[in-house]
């Protein structure tokens, strides 16, 4: 009976070990964050951090932000390194979406590590010029339809041989 | 009139509207117009699309319609009138080229069955095994499903299934035709109204649209912007293949040639601006960085963001469900048109029935667009396209697509405006029209719009230099061959296949005189 509780103990303990030792592994993979924000706006400052877990120098983490990765437009623009306390500050100076890198070189002992992070920045409201854009196109298309549906309907539909 | 029985004619102007809006909104105004409209910088593209439209789009439309209306013959008929036998091989070259694109254009609607069939629930699990691909091992959903589908057989008989749907439509002619379309285009624009509502309503869905609009002026000096507004008008329009001019061609003569091209160009490009918003609203709200290609967009990017939808996945399913519904509308009533451009003109030439034609072009194309299904493994790694098939579907799409379009646009403009003649076309137009086409209408034919064309084509050759289209890519077994091949299966294949039709036989029918 004694011998059957230890056994059972003994799972139960390793059991709780693995889980324990599981989770203390997820908290430990680093990690890329904004603090408090999901879209960030643009010219207003948010700070990156930088969760390193088990990597022991934080200077060596190079931060950079891709603005409209993968556009003809793209930007990249590179921040300074984290704090002590891994966190970075970032002025969006370009509104959409965006990707934020943080690596940091193999050392020994370490692996490198490569964090990245999507977000969209945001403009806070429509920009006059994209304004300007939008109420234009909508009128030259929308508009140009119905003009030229009017202008020719008095035409008969199908007109036969 | 015994000729208007036998090749059939549109039961009403709004009809043939519906069907050649139908043509013209395929696939890429869904998808297409949002991946290049990102690449281009969103708001710096809209500016110089919106002049596209107007110094291309509309004209080289008008130029369509009228070579149909005015000869009531299919598009290489058409430029025989205009100028003989040369014109008749390029206007057999440009469909040549239409036809390989409606083989791969059809397996990409297999896909969209193939991927509408997993939204009813295994495309949204987070993660997909692959077996076909021991590289990878597997992959996040939706990319890892697309993977695992196009890697297997079962595409092939999806193949089959769009092939016969088509054929199913244009067996009765262009009444069918007509017929899908009145039913197809009104459910295209309301499923698309639904995409927009909820995309405008997702977590800062607004910004996508300010994200759309907003131009960078910086970037509008860049010429590639230009050259990708240029091309996408007419990629988007579906110039350049002969569709218009086979649809234009069951008109009566004394069709409105002005305001039908206005109409139907116009409806594409606001059904366009549409699913822009559509699509910028979901890139924006999930943070979702695309890339510049249909397929990416279509099978992965545009999924990603339903998948993350909010309300459970009875919303993403239904949203899933929709938005593969709506490609498969706009993309067969797109390619019915694609098909019947070459049954009208095999008709025109031959003189045979619909009836005869049609095992022809299915078997056709149905060998055509299995072979762009092919599963077979020739990228493990997943470095380039994976699977045979779509290595050969990027590789054929490079030519017949990106330049075929360009070409038969510039060829038709050069025959209407140097050989026939552009006032002489537009005095022909100008007949029936409501509103009249202004002289300037003569320079764009003649000048403007040929040396844009061979401005895009000519630095687009001037690439291929650095290495023929694909040469870097990882076709394992194929390589360095395949690449090469392709283009030539479309220069000298079609080519040859274009003077062998040229040079077969006369036309059957006395024509009268333009």
């Amino acid at each position: 009976m004694r011998l059957r509780l230890f056994v059972l103990g003994l799972i139960v303990f390793v059991g709780l070990a693995g889980v324990i030792a599981g989770a203390a592994a997820t908290e430990e993979r680093p990690t890329l964050g904004l603090d408090g924000v999901q879209y960030p706006l643009v010219g207003e400052p948010v700070r990156v951090l930088i969760s390193h877990a088990s990597y022991p120098e934080l200077e060596r983490f190079q931060v950079k932000v891709t603005y409209r990765p993968n556009s003809d437009v793209s930007k990249e623009e590179v921040l300074p390194p984290p704090n002590d306390f891994g966190t970075v500050e970032w002025t969006p100076t370009a509104a959409g979406i965006t990707i934020l890198t943080a690596e940091a070189p193999a050392i020994e002992g370490f692996e490198a590590v490569k964090l990245t992070l999507q977000i969209s920045v945001r403009h806070g409201g429509f920009p006059l010029s994209g304004l300007l854009i939008f109420v234009f196109s909508m009128l030259t298309l929308f508009g140009g339809l119905a003009l030229v549906i009017l202008k020719t309907t008095g035409k008969s539909p199908a007109q036969h041989d | 009139m015994a000729n208007t029985e036998a090749r059939g004619q549109w039961q009403s102007r709004l009809g043939f509207i519906l069907a050649a809006a139908g043509s013209a909104i395929g696939l890429g105004n869904i998808v297409f117009f949002g991946a290049n409209a990102y690449k281009y910088g969103a708001g710096a593209f809209y500016l110089p699309y919106l002049i596209a439209l107007f110094t291309i789009g509309i004209p080289v439309m008008i130029v369509e319609l009228g070579l149909g209306s005015l000869t009531r013959r299919a598009f290489p008929p058409s430029l025989h009138r205009l100028a003989g036998r040369f014109g008749e091989f390029w206007g057999w070259f440009a469909l040549v080229s239409a036809f390989l694109v409606t083989m791969y254009y059809i397996t990409i609607l297999s896909w969209t069955f193939g991927m509408l069939i997993g939204a009813l629930g295994t495309l949204w699990q987070p993660e997909q095994a692959l077996t076909a691909f021991p590289a990878v091992k597997s992959l996040p959903n939706p990319m890892g499903y697309f993977f695992d589908m196009i890697s297997g057989w079962l595409p092939l008989a999806f193949v089959v299934i769009i092939w016969v749907a088509n054929l199913v439509i244009i067996l009765r002619g262009v009444s069918q035709i007509e017929r899908i379309n009145r039913i197809f285009l009104p459910l295209m624009w309301l499923f698309m109204l639904f995409l927009i509502v909820r995309g405008l309503t997702l977590p800062q869905g607004l910004e996508g649209l300010y994200l759309l609009f907003t131009p960078n002026f910086e970037a509008m000096k860049d010429i590639a912007i230009w050259k990708g507004a240029f091309s996408q008008i007419f990629f988007t329009l579906s110039l350049g293949f002969g569709v218009m001019t086979a649809y234009a061609s069951y008109l009566p003569k004394d069709a409105d040639q002005v305001g039908n091209p206005l109409i139907i160009s116009f409806m594409n490009c606001c059904f366009e601006f549409l699913a822009g918003i559509a699509v910028f609203t979901m890139l924006f709200s999930f943070a979702i960085v695309p890339q510049a290609s249909t397929l990416s967009m279509t099978f992965f990017v545009i999924p990603q963001g339903i998948a993350q939808m909010p309300g459970g996945m009875l919303v993403v399913q239904g949203f899933g469900v929709l938005f593969f519904v709506l490609l498969l509308l706009a993309g067969i009533s797109s390619s019915v048109s694609l098909v019947e451009a070459p049954m009208s003109a095999l008709i025109d030439k031959f003189g045979m029935s619909r009836r005869h034609l049609v095992p022809l072009i299915g078997g056709l194309g149905i060998m055509g667009s299995a072979a762009f299904a092919l599963p077979f493994v020739v990228d493990p790694g997943l470095d380039s396209n994976g699977t045979l098939g779509l290595t050969l579907l990027d590789l054929i799409d490079h030519w017949a697509f990106s330049y075929g379009l360009l070409l038969g646009g510039l060829v038709e403009c050069v025959i209407v405006g140097w050989f026939f003649g552009a006032d002489k076309l537009r005095a022909r137009i100008n007949q029936h029209a409501s509103l009249h086409l202004p002289a300037l209408f003569d320079v764009f034919v003649k000048w403007v719009i040929p040396a844009v064309l061979i401005y895009i084509l000519a630095s687009s050759a001037w690439q291929e230099f650095g290495g023929i289209y694909g040469h870097n890519y990882v076709i394992k077994g194929f390589q360095p061959w395949l690449p090469v091949l392709c283009f030539l299966i479309w220069l000298a294949g079609g080519g040859l296949l274009s003077a062998l039709l040229t040079f077969s036989r006369e036309y059957p029918l006395q024509e009268e005189q333009l």
